[in-house]
C-alpha cells in the first residue's frame, strides 16, 4: 500500500505552504526520514521528510505551487503500485474542468492539442488558456502572450487575438522579434527605418532596464501584504525623541571589561534598551495593547517582538513573557532568536503573539524614521543611532550622547500624549539604567 | 527692404540643405534657400564628391590602359590630357549644379544668393532684406582646416578648395594628412604621373577604419609614398621638412596639398546673438537634428557629425520630417562610406576595435577577394579583402569593410543589412547575383 506525503500543518494560523523545491524527483528511491522537499510558510522554510521507504511514485505539485496544509503532495510506494486514491481531489477536478472547457470551445482542436494545452494550464494556473495555433504564431512573431487579451470563450487567447496584435504594432526587425520572444517588453516606439522597432529600442526602453523579475512570494509576499494593510487600516502617528545614553554606554564598557563576570561581555546597547523597554511598558498598559475589531485588548504579560534583518527579508521573532527575563537572559534570548531567524530555524510559534515591537536601525546610521505598526499591535518603537546633543550645563555647553527614539502609535487607540509619556519614562529608564537593573 | 515669411528657411545649398528644400517643397511648404556661392550644390558638387570622382575616373582609365597586359590588352601612347580631363569635370559639375537649380524651381523654392545672418531666432537677413521662417535649418557646411605649420601661406600650398584651379600636373606633390581627402588626391595625382608623398602624423592612415583593413589598404597603395608617424615641421619654397622618430627629413615638393581635416562654418552668421549652442566642433544637435533653440535645426558638416554628403542628405530629411511630421530620427550606425582611390575602400558600421571598445563580444572573418570569381577575372592579383564583424551574442552584423575594385557600389548592401538588423542567419538566406564581387559579403559571413 502506497504512503501519501502530506503537507503538514505548521502552526495554527498557517493555511497553505509554498512548495520551494523538490529535493527528490519522481521515480527516485527514498528512505524514511530523508528530506524530499522544502516548503515555505509566511514565516519560515521547512523541510519535509519521507514518511516511508520506497520509490517516490509521483509528485502532485510543481515547484512554486501554493498548497493547502494537510493536502497530499506526493506518494511513496513500490513501482507499479496504484495510488490514484491518494491524488489530491482539488487538482483532479481542476484538470478535468480545463480539459472539458477546451473540448467544448475549440472544435477544430485535435486531441493532441488538448493534451498540450492541458499541460500548459497545469504548469501555470495563473495563465489563461491559449490555443496551440495562437501560441505558435505568438512565439514565431515574438508576441508576449501575457499582455494579449483573449477573445475566445473563457477569455482564451486564439489566433485572431495574436493577428490583431501584429496588425496594430510597428513592424519589428528580425533581431527585435528575437528580443521580444526572449521575454523583452514591447518598446514604446521604434527608432529604425520607417519607425521599425530595432533591438536597440529594447535596450533603451525603461522597462527593459529591469535586470530581474521575481514573484512576490513567501516572506516577501507576507511583508508586502502586511505593511500595506497596516498603513491602510490604522491611524499611524510617529513621535520622535532622544534619551541620554551616557550611563548606558558606560555600563556597556563595564560589562565588556568586567573581570568579575565575563558572561556580561556580550550584552550590548540594544539588549539594554530592550530591557529598559520591558521595564517601562508595565506603567503604560495601552502601549502594550492590541486592537481587535472594536476592542482594545490589554495584556498582563509583555510579548516583545523585535525586527531581524535576514536574507529572505524582515522577520519579527517574539520573546514571550519578556518581563520575566533578567538583563543577561534577555540578551541571550535576543541572540538565540536572531540567529534562528537568520539560519531559517525559527519556529512558527516564535514568530507570532507579540504585544509590542522594537525595530533598531541605529547601527545603520539612521537618525530617525517612521516605523510601521505590526498590526494588531498599537505601538512600535524605532531606535536610531547615538548622536552628540548640546546641553546647557550652567554657563557651559556640554555635548552628551543621545539615542533617537521613534514611536509609532495607532492614534485610534493611543493619544499623542500617552505616547509622549511612554517616551519620557523610557528616556528616564535609559538614563538611569544602573538603577533600573538594580531594582 | 523686403520682408517675407516662409515655412522653412535653409541656410546653405549643399547636400545638407538642397535635399531638405526638395523634401519640404514636395510637402507643399514655402521654402527659402540661401546660398553664398554662385552655384548651388555646396562643396560636394563644386569642389568635393563629384569633381574628385570625375577626375579619379579619368585617371583610372589612364592607369588601366597602361596596366592591362595581364588581361590581354596592350595600349601604346596612352595620354592623360589634363586640360581635357578638367574640362570634362567642369561639364559634369555644371550639369549637376544646374540639376539642383532645376529641382529648386520644380518645387517652387525661392533661392537667394548672399550671406545669411541671424537677426532673431526666426529672422535672417541677406543684405538689406529680412526673411522670417517658422523653421530654420542651418546647413552651412565646413571648410578645410589650416594646420599650424610654418609656411602654409605660400602660393604653392593649397587645400582641396584650390586644387581644381591648378593648370598643370606637378612633378612632385606632398599631401599633408592621410585621411580620405588626402588619399583620394594621392591616388589621383600618382596615377597621372606626379611623384606623391603622403605625410600622416598618426601610426596608421584612416584612423576610423578597421586597423587590419587600413594596413592592407596602405600596402596596396603602390603608386605613392606614405609616411606614417611623421610630423611636418615646416613647408619651404620647394620642400617639406618633417620629423619621423625624432629625426628630421626633407622632401621635394612643387606643390603641397593640405588635407588635415575640415572645420564647421560657424563664423559671422549671428549664431552667438540668438544663443545657439555651438562650439568649434560644430552646432550641437540631437538625433532629431534639433538645436538648443526651438524650431532651429542643423544638418550636414556644420553639426560636426559624420562629415559625409549622404549623412547630410539624411540629416536634412530628418530635420524636415521632424518639422512637419513630428517623426523620424538620425541613425549613424549604418552610414556607409567609400574612398574612391585605386583600389577603392569602403565600409559601414563598427571596426573591430570600436566594437570591442563598445563592449560587444565579437566574431570576425576576413576573406581575400581573390577567391571571388568576378574579382579575380577583372582584378587578377590586385589586393582585395572583405572583413566582417559580428556580435557573437545576437548574431547581428556590426561592421563590413571592403577593399578592392569598385567596392563603393557594393557596400550599401551591407548598410541595408545593418540598418534592417538582419542576423547573420537571415543574411545567409539572401540571394546574391553571380558572378559579382558582392557575393564576397555573404561568403565572408559563412566563414564566421
Amino acid at each position: 500500500m502506497a504512503t501519501a506525503v502530506i503537507m503538514p500543518r505548521q502552526g495554527n494560523t498557517v493555511e497553505s505552504c509554498l512548495l520551494l523545491e523538490w529535493k527528490k524527483q519522481k521515480g527516485e528511491k527514498v528512505s524514511e526520514g530523508e528530506i524530499i522537499c522544502e516548503v515555505e510558510t509566511d514565516k519560515a522554510v521547512f523541510e519535509i521528510e519521507a514518511p516511508a521507504t520506497g520509490v517516490l511514485l509521483d509528485t502532485f505539485f510543481d515547484e512554486g505551487a501554493d498548497i493547502p496544509v494537510l493536502t497530499n503532495i506526493a506518494v511513496i510506494g513500490k513501482t507499479g503500485e496504484s495510488y490514484d486514491e491518494l491524488r489530491p481531489v482539488a487538482e483532479a477536478a481542476d484538470e478535468a474542468e480545463n480539459t472539458e472547457d477546451i473540448i467544448n470551445t475549440e472544435k477544430e482542436t485535435v486531441t493532441k492539442d488538448v493534451k498540450e494545452t492541458a499541460t500548459v494550464s497545469k504548469e501555470d494556473k495563473h495563465k489563461r488558456g491559449i490555443s496551440p495555433r495562437a501560441k505558435r504564431l505568438a512565439s514565431k512573431e515574438g508576441v508576449d502572450v501575457h499582455s494579449v487579451a483573449g477573445s475566445g470563450p473563457m477569455d482564451r487567447i486564439i489566433e485572431r487575438d495574436i493577428v490583431s496584435v501584429l496588425n496594430s504594432r510597428e513592424p519589428l526587425t528580425p533581431a527585435a522579434k528575437e528580443k521580444l520572444s526572449q521575454g523583452g517588453t514591447y518598446p514604446s516606439g521604434g527608432s529604425g527605418i520607417g519607425d521599425r522597432i530595432t533591438s536597440k529600442d529594447f535596450a533603451t526602453s525603461v522597462s527593459n532596464d529591469i535586470i530581474r523579475e521575481e514573484e512576490l512570494k513567501g516572506v516577501r509576499k507576507i511583508i508586502a501584504e502586511r505593511m500595506l494593510a497596516s498603513l491602510q487600516n490604522s491611524a499611524q502617528l510617529t513621535l520622535n525623541s532622544t534619551a541620554d545614553v551616557s550611563s548606558m554606554l558606560a555600563l556597556r564598557e563595564t560589562f565588556k571589561n568586567s573581570k568579575l563576570d565575563n558572561r556580561f561581555a556580550k550584552v550590548n546597547i540594544n539588549d539594554l534598551l530592550m530591557y529598559a523597554v520591558v521595564k517601562t511598558l508595565p506603567k503604560h498598559p495601552v502601549i502594550n495593547s492590541l486592537m481587535s475589531g472594536n476592542k482594545i485588548q490589554y495584556y498582563e504579560n509583555i510579548h516583545l517582538g523585535f525586527a531581524v534583518d535576514t536574507e529572505r527579508g524582515l522577520m519579527v521573532p517574539t520573546i514571550k513573557n519578556a518581563q520575566n527575563y533578567g538583563v543577561l537572559e534577555l540578551s541571550n534570548e535576543i541572540k538565540r532568536l536572531s540567529t534562528a531567524c537568520r539560519e531559517n530555524k525559527i519556529q512558527v510559534e516564535e514568530l507570532s503573539g507579540g504585544t509590542f515591537t522594537v525595530t533598531n536601525l541605529g547601527n545603520m546610521g539612521i537618525d530617525d524614521f517612521t516605523p510601521v505598526l505590526n498590526l494588531p499591535q498599537t505601538a512600535i518603537l524605532g531606535i536610531s543611532r547615538v548622536n552628540l546633543k548640546p546641553l546647557q550645563a550652567g554657563n557651559e555647553i556640554k555635548f552628551v550622547p543621545h539615542i533617537g527614539f521613534s514611536l509609532t502609535i495607532n492614534h485610534q487607540v493611543i493619544d499623542g500624549a500617552d505616547g509622549a509619556r511612554f517616551l519620557m519614562d523610557l528616556a528616564d529608564a535609559v538614563k538611569e539604567i544602573n538603577l533600573l537593573i538594580a531594582l | 527692404m523686403l520682408n517675407k515669411k516662409y515655412d522653412l528657411i535653409i541656410i546653405g545649398a549643399g547636400p545638407g540643405g538642397y535635399l531638405a528644400a526638395e523634401r519640404a517643397g514636395a510637402k507643399g511648404k514655402k521654402v527659402l534657400i540661401i546660398e553664398k556661392e554662385k552655384t548651388l550644390g555646396g562643396v560636394c558638387l563644386n569642389r568635393g564628391c563629384i569633381p574628385t570622382k570625375t577626375l579619379l575616373n579619368s585617371a583610372k582609365i589612364f592607369y588601366k590602359s597602361q596596366n592591362s597586359e595581364t588581361y590581354g590588352v596592350t595600349v601604346s601612347n596612352a595620354v592623360y590630357n589634363f586640360d581635357k580631363a578638367m574640362a570634362w569635370k567642369g561639364k559634369v559639375v555644371n550639369l549637376m549644379t544646374r540639376g539642383v537649380a532645376y529641382q529648386m524651381k520644380r518645387f517652387n523654392i525661392d533661392v537667394v544668393k548672399g550671406t545669411a545672418k541671424f537677426i532673431e531666432r526666426d529672422k535672417v537677413s541677406v543684405g538689406n532684406n529680412i526673411y522670417e521662417g517658422r523653421n530654420i535649418l542651418i546647413a552651412t557646411g565646413s571648410s578645410p582646416a589650416m594646420p599650424p605649420v610654418e609656411g602654409v601661406e605660400q602660393p604653392h600650398v593649397i587645400t582641396s578648395d584650390d586644387v581644381f584651379g591648378i593648370t598643370t600636373v606637378p612633378e612632385s606633390l606632398v599631401i599633408i594628412g592621410g585621411g580620405v581627402i588626402g588619399l583620394e588626391f594621392a591616388s589621383y595625382f600618382s596615377m597621372i604621373g606626379a611623384e606623391v608623398t603622403v605625410i600622416e602624423m598618426l601610426p596608421e592612415i584612416l584612423p576610423n577604419v578597421d586597423e587590419e583593413i587600413a594596413k592592407a589598404f596602405r600596402t596596396s597603395f603602390t603608386g605613392c609614398n606614405i609616411l606614417t608617424n611623421s610630423q611636418v615641421k615646416k613647408i619651404g619654397k620647394d620642400k617639406v621638412i618633417y620629423i619621423k622618430e625624432g629625426k628630421e627629413f626633407e622632401i621635394k615638393a612643387d606643390l603641397v596639398l593640405l588635407a588635415t581635416g575640415r572645420v564647421p562654418n560657424i563664423k559671422d552668421m549671428g549664431f552667438e546673438k540668438i544663443g545657439l549652442d555651438f562650439s568649434k566642433k560644430g552646432i550641437a544637435v540631437n538625433d532629431k537634428m534639433e538645436t538648443n533653440l526651438p524650431n532651429v535645426y542643423a544638418s550636414g558638416d556644420v553639426t560636426g557629425k559624420s562629415l559625409l554628403a549622404h549623412s547630410a542628405y539624411r540629416m536634412g530629411e530628418v530635420a524636415v520630417n521632424r518639422m512637419f511630421e513630428g517623426r523620424d530620427n538620425m541613425r549613424y550606425n549604418a552610414v556607409p562610406w567609400a574612398i574612391y582611390t585605386n583600389p577603392e575602400l569602403s565600409g559601414v558600421g563598427l571596426s573591430e576595435k570600436e566594437a570591442r571598445k563598445a563592449g560587444y563580444n565579437i566574431k570576425t572573418a576576413t576573406m581575400q577577394l581573390r577567391a571571388n570569381g568576378r574579382f579575380y577575372a577583372e582584378h587578377g592579383n590586385e589586393k582585395g579583402f572583405c572583413k566582417v564583424i559580428v556580435d557573437a551574442d545576437t548574431d547581428l552584423l556590426l561592421g563590413v569593410f571592403l577593399l578592392g575594385g569598385v567596392s563603393s557600389e557594393i557596400i550599401n548592401s551591407a548598410a541595408v543589412m545593418i540598418e534592417a538588423e538582419l542576423r547573420v542567419k537571415d543574411i545567409k538566406e539572401i540571394i546574391f547575383p553571380h558572378p559579382t564581387v558582392s557575393e564576397a559579403v555573404k561568403d565572408t559571413l559563412w566563414e564566421i
